[in-house]
């Protein structure tokens, strides 16, 4: 869920915008080029991922990947967030340019989280790649329904957060899929990056 | 008036949207009244740029799901005008917006960002999004019909696993593609940002189209009564 513009008071949008932009100056300080472009591709890829419908039944989901991102790309992941989320609203009018700064704090912050949890190394692998990749999608979900009821729109979109829980665990399964298969064919990449 | 908007500045174009956006999303709820004047103005401003507007018409309609969900709680909320308002602001916003992207080509808006001290990872990943993301969606392509060629339609269950698989692969490809690709940047010469393409003055012409536009915007917003 993308937020447009003209939805989200300014006051929000503007204070969004402030700490999205420092956490991406911060989180993106002192970086390598072959890391950036690695990063590049990274988003290239999960974009192009994202843009695929997975069929589900009579329906169809498509993925976030914000999980994986936090997994394969650590504190890093908020930079690949922000400027995947800048590239859809410039390319696709997913979001608004008043309101990136709060799409970059819910989805960033998921993607964060899991990033945490990856390297928390508690539990084993197969169980902390899933709980990435349901809390990459929930934790969005759940940030959204709250600025939501705290701006006046009611408790719908905590409904909304509800459903999410089924696209939430479609995407924790891939992520373990995704991850068993990179621990096959490139386990260097999963190594735990700070 | 024809391409006054594209002969701006591609910093004094995001400028110029981003404070129009920012004075209509600072209407009031439920003030309905300053929107006829704002329509009339965002036509104004579409036929000094090209922009196609069928183009713009479309751009605006995949705005339309998330728009009409806000707008019909909040309309169950606090009343209809409260939710005609914010979709009257979301299609506003989104019209502004793409007219912006049809007109400023990604090279310009990069250049733009650049120049208003955007970080450089930020450029970069951008551009390299720009470059490679159709390229990657067609690998996925030929992933999928090699696997087709080969397997039965995965059913069930099982169509986590070949699917998480078969993303997994197109991120190890483009993981490795990075390397190859930093390698080659490297050897034309790249030090950490893309050069420019094309290089812009910020005139005062530039800084009066800003200052007038924004100016016409809030008009309504402050003198039309409620």
């Amino acid at each position: 869920m993308h937020i447009a513009d003209g939805i989200i008071p300014n006051l929000w949008c503007g204070a969004a915008h402030g700490v999205s932009w420092t956490a991406m100056y911060w989180l993106g300080r002192r970086i390598e080029t072959d890391e950036v472009v690695r990063l590049g591709m990274l988003a290239s890829a999960s974009f192009a991922i994202s843009l695929i419908h997975f069929p589900l039944g009579a329906t169809s989901v498509h993925l976030g990947l914000y999980g994986l991102a936090g997994i394969l790309a650590g504190k890093r992941a908020f930079p690949v967030i922000f400027a995947a989320l800048l590239f859809q609203t410039i390319l696709f009018q997913h979001g608004g340019l008043l309101s990136l700064g709060l799409n970059a704090a819910n989805m960033g912050t998921g993607a964060l989280l899991a990033s945490l949890l990856w390297r928390s190394r508690l539990g084993p692998q197969t169980l902390r790649a899933f709980l990435c990749g349901f809390i990459g999608v929930l934790t969005p979900a759940l940030l959204i329904a709250l600025e939501f009821s705290l701006t006046g729109y009611g408790k719908g979109f905590w409904f909304m957060a509800a459903l999410y829980l089924g696209a939430a665990s479609i995407e924790g399964a891939l992520t373990v899929a995704i991850v068993a298969f990179l621990r096959r064919a490139r386990p260097a990449l999963l190594a735990e990056r700070a | 008036m024809n391409r006054i908007f594209q002969r701006l500045d591609p910093r004094a174009r995001i400028l110029t949207i981003v404070a129009v956006i920012a004075i209509v999303a600072s209407t009031p709820p439920a003030v309905l009244r300053p929107f006829a004047a704002y329509a009339a103005l965002a036509i104004l401003l579409v036929l000094t740029s090209r922009a196609s507007g069928f183009y713009l018409t479309l751009r605006c309609l995949a705005a339309s799901p998330f728009l009409l969900l806000a707008a019909g709680l909040l309309a169950l909320e606090r009343g209809a005008p409260a939710g005609a308002s914010v979709l009257c602001k979301g299609y506003l916003a989104a019209l502004l917006l793409a007219m912006l992207t049809a007109t400023t080509p990604l090279s310009e808006l990069l250049w733009a960002l650049r120049e208003m001290r955007a970080p450089h990872v930020l450029n970069i990943i951008l551009g390299m999004m720009y470059r490679y993301t159709n390229l990657l969606g067609e690998e996925y392509a030929r992933m999928e019909r090699a696997r087709n060629c080969r397997t039965v339609r995965p059913l069930g269950w099982n169509r986590i696993s070949i699917y998480g698989h078969q993303f997994g692969n197109l991120i190890l490809r483009s993981w490795d593609r990075a390397d190859r690709v930093h390698a080659a940047m490297l050897s034309r010469g790249f030090t950490g940002a893309w050069p420019a393409i094309a290089q812009r003055r910020f005139t005062a012409r530039d800084a009066a189209f800003i200052v007038l536009t924004a100016a016409l915007f809030l008009a309504p917003r402050l003198f039309v009564p409620r």
